[in-house]
């Protein structure tokens, strides 16, 4: 199990350079002068080459790649071109914030999602499931920045129950976590749902019944452990979306996340931010997909087998290939 | 059927979920439930905005407002008056740094830093300073921050078009009160640009110690708030400074908190989160003006849009009757109307009637069939094809339309591309811009800044070549006679209109909302206003 972490970590370095390769790419051949956007239309052409220049964006695209990855096997991310503050700070301030959040939401989406599935499965084609399956029908389909907006009319403006915008407590959560949530319960409920009615159809379930087991136990112990795995899989991707950041939520309850930053980057031109931000979504990314596929094994001990049969089987492979 | 039921129960149940939350209008019970939750609301948020101690205490259990909440559309990048040119840096700042002189209400210059000053000769101007003030570091304010901040003026590039006049090595400090500026050459705007935002006095010593990246993000001055806080991405806070040698302020906090959607903007001033929004989405400003709670405080700004020709490609390029008849071809009234929803005026010139010397030369009128004999005329009796280059905006996109359609009518046809705001900018720069609508916006209501894109040398894909316009411009901004400076300008404005280089479109009005609360914020033609100044009623 260990070797297969560290496996995976050291498969993820050449990955994050591929990551750097590519966002440097299409940042580099991106039309737009960061010097001018800077400077401002009132400066001269003269003003905006010698930026240019102190910039480094004169060199050749390979050598200020090249550079680039230098600053970074040191830890530098480089400096923000608008604020000239260390990419790294302008991450640390917001990361925190997407963080909560996609923790929050996901959490939330949990902790609804999975035992309404549950329910909804056990209880199909009962009028509780087709209410189920028409809320998360619409929970998917109901664009985020409109459930935001209608929100904050109705608790905010109308009922004035609710704080508009900001995070300075735990009140001003609220609102953010369901609008960003409202996907990913949806999508946890279905596939709760289809997970485990695909589950409790199987013949254990049937032996399990036939023994005089009580439901609860045939749901929770038998049933949902073997349902669980693709609800895990949804569950990651959920997550690190929350975690790459939900622009349009972002916007509309003026929180300072990353997705916000990463979006005016882009527009400014910014590209230490923009390559800073995508990597650190990326070394999320593949954390999160390491954490999975670990989970899986925890959940299901027939994954686990399966790790340690692929280590039995190269030893033996070893072996032979030595004899 | 229970299926059916139940499926129409909660599509029923959604539809009044939402009208609720789209219906206009405030009813007397919601309009108090609104006034009544938004004061509770408000205390919540600073409270915990401001860490506790600042909205707690027993003035405001009171009723008394201490801190001003404003909500900017986007994080300024500094705050260093002189490393940008970005507007909602400028709103925070002029709590911050002081001027050496103001404009007062009646057009007249009142004296801030400089106790008096005397124009010596064309180039020369002599200020006598306070000597009762002093920086929020402690130390005191003397001629040499005077001397350091013009020379950093003069020295940017967001600042040197109104200081580059300065001939820094020149300018004498002669005592710790008194300084002598000198400029290159006569520049009759000076005293304008020093009263302007631009004109903030930095201390030279916590500048040259700290460093300029320190500085942007911490800076002192002289003015009567210091700096506390900034919260990257979210609010910035200062504090009452105590040693301020001028009138004390009516609140104590100050905290402007980045809110880039404009609904929610809108939405933040009717509940009272904050006390003053800036950049209100034009849908919005009927909404806010109706609302008992809350008020819209507009004008007309320094700007003028205009549809930029590029005069150094074809076919614009030396040809006036192709200009004469694409303007002909607009009808203002209707574009001006369906692009800015009533938020803007038909320009009726090349710069507003909010600055210096304005003269009313259009606008143009619309007469198609005028329009189509020039085009013969300038050699396309069978129309032509221009491309037309915008980017994303409610506006922008709304005019590409109605553009598209008023010049289809006269065989002229657009081909509209749409690109982001960073390529536009370096295609504008590079000349690449065949033709688009532009705002220009004057720092100071002076036809100098007014007029700012027209130079031959400006970068901008106007390309006119047109050295009398330099002419003009060079003679304007010398003449320190009202009446003489005016003829020029005056003059100018109608070489334009005879040229048309671009066609004037719109002088956009602006808008910044405020709660009932907030008295003394007279509308500001350069959308800063002076937040000194506010009061709570």
């Amino acid at each position: 199990m260990l070797q297969y972490v560290i496996k995976r970590i050291l498969v993820t370095i050449p990955v994050l350079i591929g990551v750097t390769f590519i966002i440097f790419t299409m940042m580099y051949f991106t039309p737009g002068d960061p010097a001018r956007l800077i400077l401002g239309d009132t400066a001269t052409e003269e003003e905006v080459t010698e930026l240019r220049e102190e910039m480094g964006l004169n060199d050749p695209f390979l050598k200020r790649y090249v550079n680039y990855l230098k600053d970074l096997s040191r830890g530098d991310l480089g400096e923000s071109y608008t604020t000239g503050l260390p990419v790294t700070d302008e991450i640390k301030a917001r990361l925190p914030v997407t963080f909560r959040l996609a923790v929050l939401s996901c959490l939330f989406a949990i902790i609804i999602g999975i035992p309404v599935g549950i329910i909804s499965a056990v209880r199909q084609y009962s009028w509780l499931d087709n209410i189920t399956m028409l809320a998360a029908l619409m929970g998917i389909t109901i664009p985020s920045f409109w459930l935001a907006l209608m929100l904050v009319l109705v608790f905010s403006v109308r009922l004035g129950l609710l704080p508009a915008s900001g995070l300075y407590g735990p009140i001003y959560y609220v609102m953010p976590v369901i609008s960003i949530s409202a996907v990913s319960v949806a999508t946890i409920t279905r596939m709760t749902r289809s997970s485990m009615l695909e589950v409790i159809r199987q013949d254990y379930i049937r032996t399990a019944r036939a023994k005089g087991q009580t439901e609860i136990k045939i749901i929770f112990k038998h049933a949902l452990k073997n349902a669980l795995i693709p609800i895990i899989t949804v569950i990651g991707i959920q997550f690190a979306s929350g975690l790459s950041g939900a622009v349009v939520n972002e916007q509309v309850f003026a929180l300072p996340g990353i997705g916000k930053m990463m979006v005016d980057a882009i527009k400014a031109r910014n590209y230490p931010v923009v390559q800073g931000g995508v990597l650190v979504i990326a070394i999320m990314f593949s954390v999160l997909n390491l954490v999975i596929d670990l989970a899986y094994a925890f959940v299901d001990p027939r994954i686990k087998t399966q790790y340690s049969r692929k280590k039995e089987k190269k030893g033996s492979e070893t072996v032979r290939s030595e004899g | 059927m229970k299926k059916k039921t139940v499926i129409s129960a909660i599509l029923a149940a959604t539809m009044v979920f939402s009208l609720a939350a789209c219906g206009g209008g405030q009813s007397g019970t919601a309009a108090t439930t609104q006034a009544e939750t938004a004061g509770a609301q408000e205390t919540g948020a600073q409270t915990q905005a401001d860490g506790a101690e600042t909205q707690t205490d027993g003035a405001e259990a009171a009723g008394h407002k201490d801190t001003l909440i404003i909500a900017l559309p986007a994080e300024p990048a500094t705050l260093d008056p002189y490393a940008h040119s970005n507007q909602n840096g400028f709103i925070c700042t002029t709590l911050i740094f002081d001027t050496l002189i103001r404009r007062t209400d009646d057009g007249e210059y009142e004296p801030r830093l400089a106790k008096e000053w005397e124009m010596v000769d064309d180039t020369t101007i002599r200020f006598v300073l306070r000597d009762d003030v002093t920086f929020h570091d402690g130390s005191k304010f003397t001629a040499e921050d005077v001397k350091f901040s013009l020379g950093m003026a003069a020295e940017s590039s967001f600042s040197k078009n109104l200081f580059g006049c300065v001939d820094i090595e020149n300018t004498n400090v002669i005592d710790d009160n008194t300084i002598e500026v000198k400029l290159q050459y006569a520049y009759a705007p000076f005293l304008e640009a020093l009263a302007s935002h631009r004109g903030a006095i930095i201390p030279k010593a916590a500048y040259e110690s700290m460093g300029a990246e320190a500085f942007a993000r911490a800076p002192i001055g002289t003015g009567p708030m210091k700096f506390k806080e900034w919260v990257t991405g979210d609010r910035i806070e200062f504090d009452k400074y105590d040693d301020f040698w001028g009138e004390p302020m009516a609140f104590d906090n100050f905290v402007a908190r980045v809110i880039v959607e404009a609904s929610s903007r809108t939405i933040e001033l009717e509940t009272g989160g904050v006390d003053i929004a800036f950049e209100l989405a034009p849908a919005d400003w009927n909404r806010i003006d109706e609302n008992p709670e809350t008020q819209l405080i507009s004008g007309n700004t320094q700007g003028v849009s205009f549809l930029c020709l590029n005069n150094s490609l074809d076919p614009i390029k030396d040809n006036e009757n192709l200009r004469k008849a694409l303007a002909y071809g607009l009808n203002l009234e209707a574009l001006v109307q369906m692009a800015w929803q009533g938020t803007a005026d038909v320009a009726d010139s090349y710069y507003s009637s909010t600055i210096f010397g304005h003269k009313a030369v259009g606008p143009m009128e619309y007469n198609p069939d005028k329009a189509k004999e020039l085009l013969a005329e300038a050699g396309y009796p069978d129309g032509l094809t221009i491309t037309y280059m915008t980017y994303e905006s409610t506006v922008n996109q709304a005019f590409a339309e109605v553009l598209q359609n008023m010049w289809g009518q006269i065989g002229v046809t657009v081909n509209i591309q749409m690109i982001d705001l960073a390529t536009f900018t370096e295609k504008n720069n590079n000349g690449e811009i065949p033709c688009a609508l532009m705002t220009n916006t004057a720092v100071i209501p002076d036809p100098d800044a007014a007029l700012l894109a027209w130079p031959t040398h400006r970068t901008i894909s106007l390309r006119h070549n047109d050295t009398h316009i330099d002419e003009l411009l060079e003679k304007g901004k010398s003449i320190y006679d009202f009446a003489e400076r005016q003829a020029v300008y005056e003059e100018l404005q109608d070489y334009l209109w005879e040229k048309m280089y671009t066609i004037p479109i719109a002088f956009p009005r602006g808008a910044y909302g405020a709660t009932s609360q907030v008295a003394n914020l007279p509308f500001y033609a350069n959308l800063c206003p002076d937040l000194t100044r506010v009061k709570f009623q």
